[in-house]
């Protein structure tokens, strides 16, 4: 239970460092594509911030879809053990990209405004991913030598 | 009775004029001493010197009534007096494809004649919010009018091309100034008048000095307050001074070559809405203060500008309701108009100042 649940914590926070990298990159991109320049220093200076200040809103939001999509996983890899990766991997990604598309549903706007374009919200997806991945590694039993 | 207040530098009281008004969202004021307010449900009350209402007006134009959507602000014709006209921008259109619009008509007893829409910011977008919507008529006779970005579109307000997230200017039927920036369609749209605004609700014209001032909502941080000019960026969303409501950065440029600085700006933000300047005889200590009401901290911000140095104080929190609106009335007393479904139009008057209402009015 504890290696689950440390391993569950390991997830959220993965998946919100790259989901916030994410959205501080693609909020960049878009503040370039108007003809700003933003130097590198700028770049790691944003990251750092939003990492950082994320934590509020889109940390819980993070902790919540995740505990919704791991456990869906779950049910199905106990049956298919050799989807476990896969079935990890998709579970993270769509908990997060239904966080996104649910969040606009409901406010009629997008709260991450990179998540406006494709490319944007398929990066929050490959963040819960990593999150689902990282899930999967650190919760499988591990082989007895 | 009224409530006596005293601030820093004025003795006042508040008295309230009217009440139960649904989510006011401006006020005009009529040469017989009567007012016009616009509700942001989609109606415009008429009342009378003493507050009482004489009717709803008929023959406006139904509104998209959701979310910040319904009508906006309402303004007299400079000309008023001879022609009866008056100007009303509003939320036009469907969920789908809806913007801001003015409208304008004449004013026969209570109801609008006349009716015919002269201005629509393109293009229309499918969100209820971030219209702008503040009208301010120039000296020279020209109106100018801010629009929002949208919300989903917010890069649109650094296209000149495209009419959302900007302060324009329009002559009084619609057509376009010879002498706005843009106006060989060129460089920008020929409406544009300044650009890269984010949901601007406030906007005032000091006649003594000559300045047209703005102030727009940021998101979780970034409210601002800018003196407008033709043809100058103001930066959203590439150069602002807050952060989103998710707590990231909106972009991490503060301020950037070509892009005008806010001559204030608060972060967290305070709600801007409302903006007045103050040129009456009723307060003297007041004279050239910008008056700004507040959404979130529910109270009125009033600016001094000093040259380069620009001092705030903090007054009618005793209030304690979101303010939508602040004016000066001809009269030379501030109005505020606070924002919920019964809503009120309040007055601040001198101590000792012999201006009455009636005497079944509620008072602060």
């Amino acid at each position: 239970m504890a290696k689950t649940l440390g391993s569950y914590v390991a997830a959220v926070l993965i998946a919100y460092i790259f989901g916030a990298l994410f959205i501080s990159q693609g909020n960049i991109a878009a503040v370039t594509s108007l003809g700003f320049d933003v130097s590198m220093a700028q770049r790691l200076d944003a990251m750092a911030h939003d990492i950082t200040n994320m934590t509020d809103i889109y940390l819980p939001l993070v902790a919540i879809s995740l505990l919704l999509g791991l456990p869906v996983a779950f049910a199905i890899v106990r049956k298919n053990p050799h989807l476990r990766t896969l079935g990890y991997v998709l579970a993270g990604f769509a908990a997060l990209l239904a966080m996104h598309v649910i969040m606009k549903a409901v406010l009629g706007l997008s709260g991450i405004a990179p998540t406006r374009s494709l490319w944007g919200l398929l990066a929050q997806g490959i963040a819960g991913g990593i999150g689902g991945y990282l899930f999967c590694r650190l919760s499988a039993k591990r082989d007895v030598l | 009775m009224s409530v006596l207040s005293l601030s820093a530098h004025a003795v006042y009281q508040l008295q309230t004029v009217a009440d139960n008004l649904n989510y006011p969202w401006s006020i005009a004021f009529l040469p017989d001493g009567g007012y016009l307010v616009a509700l942001r449900s989609g109606q415009v009350k008429r009342l009378d010197a003493t507050g009482q209402t004489e009717a709803d007006l008929a023959g406006l134009p139904d509104s998209y009534v959701l979310s910040q959507g319904g009508y906006f602000d309402i303004t007299l014709d400079p000309d008023f007096a001879d022609n009866q006209r008056i100007y009303l921008s509003l939320a036009h259109g469907t969920p789908e494809a809806n913007g801001t619009r003015i409208v304008t008509g004449t004013l026969n007893g209570n109801r609008v004649d006349d009716l015919t829409a002269i201005f629509t910011v393109s293009p229309l977008k499918d969100t209820a919010v971030h219209y702008g919507g503040k009208m301010q008529f120039l000296p020279d006779g020209t109106l100018v009018m801010t629009t929002g970005d949208g919300f989903e579109y917010r890069e649109a307000a650094l296209d000149t091309f495209n009419l959302m997230g900007k302060v324009i200017r329009i002559n009084r039927d619609g057509s376009i100034p010879p002498d706005n920036p843009f106006a060989d369609g060129a460089q920008g749209h020929p409406a544009v008048w300044s650009y890269g605004h984010r949901n601007p609700q406030g906007l005032v014209f000091d006649p003594a000095t000559g300045e047209l001032y703005a102030h727009e909502h940021g998101a979780k941080g970034g409210d601002e307050l800018n003196r407008i000019k033709p043809g100058a960026n103001y930066g959203w969303p590439a150069v602002t001074k807050g952060i989103n409501y998710s707590g990231a950065y909106v972009s991490p440029l503060r301020s950037a070559p070509g892009v005008e600085e806010p001559l204030k700006f608060w972060d967290p933000s305070i709600g801007a809405s409302g903006l007045a300047v103050y040129r009456g005889d009723a307060f003297p200590q007041w004279q050239g203060a910008l008056f700004i009401g507040t959404l979130v901290d529910s109270d009125v911000r009033k600016i001094t500008l000093a040259n380069d140095a620009v001092s705030e104080e903090i007054l009618f929190s005793e209030i304690g309701q979101r303010v939508r609106d602040v004016r000066v009335g001809p009269d030379g007393l501030l109005y505020i108009l606070t924002d919920s479904e019964q809503g009120k139009v309040i007055r601040v008057v001198p101590e000792g100042n012999d201006a009455t209402i009636a005497s079944n009015q509620q008072e602060d």
